[in-house]
């Protein structure tokens, strides 16, 4: 095969970067689910009246949000901790869930906190039960005020998600970086990479779009929601 | 209907309300007027358990209701479960209005009977229909409240109160945060409601309304009642005389 004939080194590696994605889209995935759950533990810790709990959450994360990624990425797999040897992938979706757990607690906690207590009490009124409530109002009303920094967040996410391919997890900035290496055409090998990372970012503000344009037209209070979406950025 | 003996509240050390005793007669429409910082809001928000007393005894309808207050003054959430009946049988209405924003007006009128009494969608949305029909926003339905003017919004509000059926409703300053123009219709329905024998316990400072509408007023200061009884003789207290004097000026 000739390698210097434009597009060949593209449409060879093609298959290769497409499962390069899907390492990317699925530890990604995998991730924003264990921190959304861990963010929103740590939310609720940071909200609780024992003062213990409130300053373990803070404490949480004021570490996690000050470290970079990639020093988290390092620690897992090269330090084995606890005795814990881990694969490549796991340790980068336990560096990645542990760090971004601490960015979507704070767009959990900021969420919660901005529920009207009226409209809880209001809940409460008509005798809802404190689960009934949380379902019924603290949940959506919470969520449509949250949607917007939470998917920018797993926007950063799926971009930094790049970094996990230092510690040799084959994602698609790894698979780039392999065949740039054995053909040295780094314009068209990064070139696709670079594209496949912009289809996967502009679906998710994509959907962002189109999250918010629902919410806004539903409540009739978009200016309402990016306010306060504003004041918590 | 609603009877309290002893009700005492404090915030941080601020006695809030001292050993009140009160007696709601089913049918009764009372007014609890005074300054600010009188307590009418608190002794209203303890008969649901919104706040929560420090001490005193509440009978609902013959049952009495057992309460623990949390750190906060407030039910903790065991009681939440326990005392959903209590918040079943008497409604209430803010001051600021309080319909849920994500819900359409009907919808916020079924949430009450369908989420809360399990009771069936389709018989709820019938009821809900006429009760918009009578005042006056059937068009409103499918419309939500951020639509809505605050006069509207806070006859939905009595609405979604009256769908629990309840045994009394408690107004919380209904018409405080109203435009003085909206006044009016909200204040014309809750006289319209008194007509129908339904309980009702309104904190306000419409002097005019509590005189016209109530059967009985109660004038409290400093955390307690200072007079009560028909309209009439209230109002010719000498320290309500000088309360309604400070707020004409």
């Amino acid at each position: 095969m000739n390698i210097s004939e434009p597009g060949s080194v593209a449409a060879e590696y093609f298959p290769i970067f497409l499962t390069g994605a899907l390492t990317t889209l699925g530890i990604v995935a995998a991730a924003i689910v264990c921190a959304t759950v861990l963010g929103y533990i740590i939310a609720t810790l940071r909200l609780s009246r024992i003062r213990a709990l409130r300053i373990f959450a803070a404490a949480y994360v004021w570490f996690f949000r000050g470290l970079p990624l990639m020093l988290s990425l390092f620690f897992f797999y090269y330090t084995k901790p606890f005795g814990l040897t881990m694969d490549a992938f796991t340790a980068g979706l336990i560096a990645m869930s542990l760090n971004s757990a601490s960015f979507f607690s704070e767009i959990i906690r900021a969420g919660l906190k901005s529920v009207d207590t009226g409209h809880l009490e209001a809940a409460d009124s008509v005798g809802m039960n404190p689960l009934q409530k949380f379902v019924r109002v603290t949940a959506p009303e919470g969520i449509r005020l949250m949607t917007p920094p939470y998917i920018n967040n797993c926007i950063i996410m799926l971009k930094e998600s790049a970094q996990i391919s230092v510690i040799t997890v084959p994602d698609l900035m790894l698979q780039g970086q392999k065949a740039y290496n054995s053909t040295y055409n780094v314009m068209e090998t990064l070139g696709v990479v670079a594209a496949m990372y912009l289809v996967m970012t502009s679906l998710l503000m994509v959907l962002q779009i189109v999250i918010e344009k629902k919410m806004g037209r539903k409540m009739g209070t978009t200016k309402q929601v990016r306010e306060a979406v504003r004041s918590m950025a | 209907m609603i009877s309290i003996t002893g009700l005492t509240k404090s915030y941080n050390s601020r006695e809030v309300l001292k050993d009140v005793d009160l007696r709601i007669l089913p049918g009764e429409v009372v007014a609890i007027i005074g300054p600010s910082g009188a307590g009418k809001s608190t002794l209203l928000r303890c008969i649901n358990m919104l706040e929560v007393p420090d001490a005193g005894r509440i009978h609902v309808d013959g049952r009495q209701v057992f309460y623990t207050p949390n750190a906060r003054g407030k039910l903790g959430v065991l009681d939440q479960f326990r005392l959903t009946w209590l918040r079943r049988e008497i409604s209430m209405v803010f001051q600021q209005f309080n319909l849920w924003p994500h819900r359409t007006v009907l919808e916020n009128l079924l949430e009450g009977p369908v989420i809360s009494k399990r009771q069936k969608r389709a018989d709820a949305q019938g009821r809900a229909l006429e009760k918009l029909r009578s005042v006056g926003l059937e068009d409103k339905a499918d419309a939500y409240p951020a639509d809505l003017s605050g006069g509207q919004q806070q006859r939905v509000a009595i609405c979604r109160a009256l769908m629990m059926d309840p045994k009394a409703i408690l107004f919380d300053e209904p018409t405080s945060a109203l435009d003085p123009e909206l006044v009016n219709e909200v204040l014309e329905i809750m006289a319209k409601l008194a007509k129908t024998g339904m309980t009702m316990v309104i904190v306000t400072h419409e002097m005019k309304f509590a005189r016209e509408v109530a059967d009985r007023v109660i004038f409290m200061e400093h955390g307690g009642i200072v007079a009560e009884g028909p309209p009439d003789v209230v109002f010719q207290h000498p320290r309500l005389r000088v309360y309604a004097s400070h707020l004409s000026h």
